[in-house]
């Protein structure tokens, strides 16, 4: 860029504004790592850090005399000052921009390939059936059949459990005399055998299939189009658009949508969206083995994704209207349809993963230690002994509340809990269905509980985990209900 | 451009109004009167000149077009709408953003809605779509309603 551009005058404002910046700026005494001109603009504009930071330097009356010249400055200011402001920079940025850029006379912009693609995502008409297709053969097929059933069953069953976990159990029951120890180790829940083979055998797999879809379709400028389409529907349920990409990311791992609901705007939209992450979202692992366990009774699978996704909007519907506060509108820029260099997706992979296994990884080992700090002190005989009559009020066999106390620290384990029951012959069609519905909406597992006390604080997922069982309970015990009165077997 | 059939004369909307007012009747005639040679002939009907205007891809001459509760003769003042006023495929200046109290409006004028920018309305449903210069934008209904824009004739497609 030339010189002449850069070594131009300064941005200079209205009359009235140059002279209320010189008076604060004169009056500003502490040190600042900003200049004299930019605090003054900053607090012109009523910036609350800039105001808690001057108010900590200055003397009350230098503070009183600065305020006098905003007040004044403000109440000459028609239209408001910051929208004054804002169009001197946009005027001025525009001059810039027409120094420094050219357009070509004749340059019509070309009708690309790129542009269609955009365009059939973004019409309704088309937009929505391949919203369709990308979650079916995205999320499903790729990230659910393939990587949380092929590649997991590969791992868990195959690698870890003919080669590794025996070898490792061998190696600490020969080390480690004490009983106690061997179990946390090695044991049905040890650190080892539920810990780490969880976290390595089916997680890191399931999420791995995930983030390289999600950056594919981050890549390509699809979820912007995502969320304008869902944006209306979303609305009803008090968020914006914004929230699609936390809730398809909850599809994944609910842990990490929750840290990721930090996108949006308002602490209103983010207990919104978490609680909806903590009730109706399934995260891969549980819908792979839920899956596995109605993949008998079609009919009973549709019952359960209809209670879901009902659940889901008659529940959002219900807290946004239960919440103080308006939503949000929506805004985003919609990027250019591109396609992705799969280098770029690989790293953003990779570094996700990183970062993923950072935060969760621990919080695995700790729901080992807490299962096996629950058994030895036979708390969870208490607890198996408490759930037990609001099991049997569902209409299921006892056992089953063995799974749903265990759903809390497996999400998956409950369902996998279930799975056993249901080989056995334990469990009709019916009970399945209605069993499968309320550990979906069951309370999170551990490390999402975790998670949501660090992002929205005790009280608030507190509150979540307590509305989010009863709201299981009582869906099921409904279902239950209804599928007596219709005499409806599946 | 209207001309009078007749004698070639440029047709103006004084012009008719001048020659229109020594008319006995009191209008409803759908004809206009060229004030040089006192020809009549008929207006065309208002969905002649959509279609006309259509397949020309021209703006219809505004002159010959009257609105409701518009009176017609005055230079016509620049309309002011909001932009959701308008339909998809229509190309508008923004006037003026309506500055609301929580400062939604700061977003926009971030995202280059700006008065003075030519803005084209891509869709509506099921979210408005906006193309600004090279960047193109996806905005809810309240937000879009915030801009206020003077529409501008269709620009013909090359």
């Amino acid at each position: 860029m030339s010189s002449s551009l850069t070594e131009s005058v300064p941005l200079r404002y209205a009359p009235a504004i140059e002279q209320a910046i010189v008076e604060i700026a004169a009056l500003l005494r502490g040190s600042y790592t900003l200049s004299e001109r930019t605090l003054a603009l900053l607090l012109l504009q009523r910036d609350p850090e800039i105001w808690e930071e001057v108010r900590l330097q200055e003397t009350p009356a230098t503070l009183e005399r600065i305020r006098a010249v905003c007040e004044r400055l403000h109440q000459q200011s028609e239209p408001p000052l910051a929208w004054q402001i804002e169009q001197q920079r946009q005027q001025r940025s525009q001059q810039i921009a027409s120094i420094a850029l050219f357009q070509a006379p004749h340059a019509v912009p070309k009708r690309t390939l790129s542009d269609l693609i955009g365009r059939l995502c973004t019409n309704p008409w088309t937009g929505f059936p391949i919203l369709a297709m990308v979650l079916y053969f995205g999320l499903y097929q790729f990230v659910g059949v393939f990587g949380a059933g092929t590649v997991v069953d590969w791992l868990e069953n195959g690698i870890f459990g003919q080669y590794i976990n025996p070898f490792v159990e061998r190696l600490v029951r020969s080390l480690v005399p004490w009983s106690a120890i061997q179990e946390l180790l090695v044991g049905e829940y040890g650190i080892w055998t539920l810990g780490v083979t969880y976290a390595m055998a089916l997680i890191l797999p399931i999420v791995t299939f995930f983030f390289l879809m999600f950056a594919l379709l981050e890549d390509t400028g699809y979820l912007p189009r995502l969320a304008m389409l869902i944006d209306r529907a979303f609305k009803w349920l008090g968020l914006n658009g914004r929230a699609v990409i936390p809730i398809v990311l909850g599809f994944g791992c609910d842990t990490m949508a929750t840290v990721v609901t930090r996108i949006q705007e308002t602490r209103r939209e983010r207990i919104l969206t978490t609680f909806l992450l903590t009730l109706a979202i399934p995260c891969s692992a549980q819908l792979g083995v839920v899956l596995a366990l109605l993949a008998m009774h079609p009919k009973g699978l549709l019952i359960w994704a209809g209670v879901l996704v009902a659940t889901f909007l008659l529940i959002g519907w219900l807290a946004a209207r239960g919440l103080p506060g308006t939503p949000t509108p929506f805004y985003m820029e919609l990027p250019p349809m591109r396609l992705p260099r799969l280098s770029n997706v690989l790293f953003k992979t990779l570094a996700r993963l990183h970062w993923y296994f950072l935060e969760v990884f621990p919080l695995f080992l700790l729901a080992s230690v807490l299962i096996w700090i629950g058994q030895l002190t036979r708390l969870f005989d208490i607890a198996v002994r408490g759930l037990t009559p609001v099991v049997q009020a569902l209409g299921l066999p006892s056992d089953a509340a063995v799974a749903f106390l265990f759903g809390f620290f497996r999400r998956d384990y409950g369902a996998a809990g279930l799975y056993k029951l249901n080989e056995q012959g334990a469990l009709t069609g019916n009970q399945l269905l209605i069993a499968a519905v309320v550990l979906t909406l069951f309370v999170p597992c551990v490390a999402q509980f975790l998670v949501t006390i660090k992002e929205r604080g005790l009280r608030a997922a507190l509150a979540m985990f307590v509305l989010a069982l009863s709201i299981a309970l009582l869906t099921g015990w409904v279902l239950a209900q209804v599928l007596g009165w219709l005499g409806v077997s599946v | 451009m209207r001309v009078c059939a007749f004698c070639g004369q440029e047709l103006t909307q004084e012009g008719i109004e001048k020659a229109c007012r020594g008319c006995g009747a009191f209008g409803g005639c759908h004809l206009i009167k060229c004030p040089t040679c006192g020809y009549e002939q008929p207006q065309e009907p208002r969905w002649l000149q959509k279609l006309a205007a259509w397949v020309r891809r021209r703006p219809p001459e505004p002159h010959l077009v009257r609105r409701e509760g518009e009176t017609t003769g005055e230079a016509e003042p620049p309309q002011r709408l909001p932009l959701t006023a308008l339909r998809a495929g229509s190309t508008a200046r923004i006037v003026h953003i309506v500055q609301d109290s929580e400062g939604h409006w700061r977003k926009l004028t971030a995202l280059g809605v700006v008065p003075g920018a030519v803005v084209r309305l891509v869709q509506k449903f099921p979210s408005y779509v906006l193309q600004i210069g090279y960047s193109t934008l996806a905005l809810d209904h309240q937000l879009t309603a915030q801009i206020e824009v003077e529409p501008l004739p269709t620009a013909s497609e090359p």
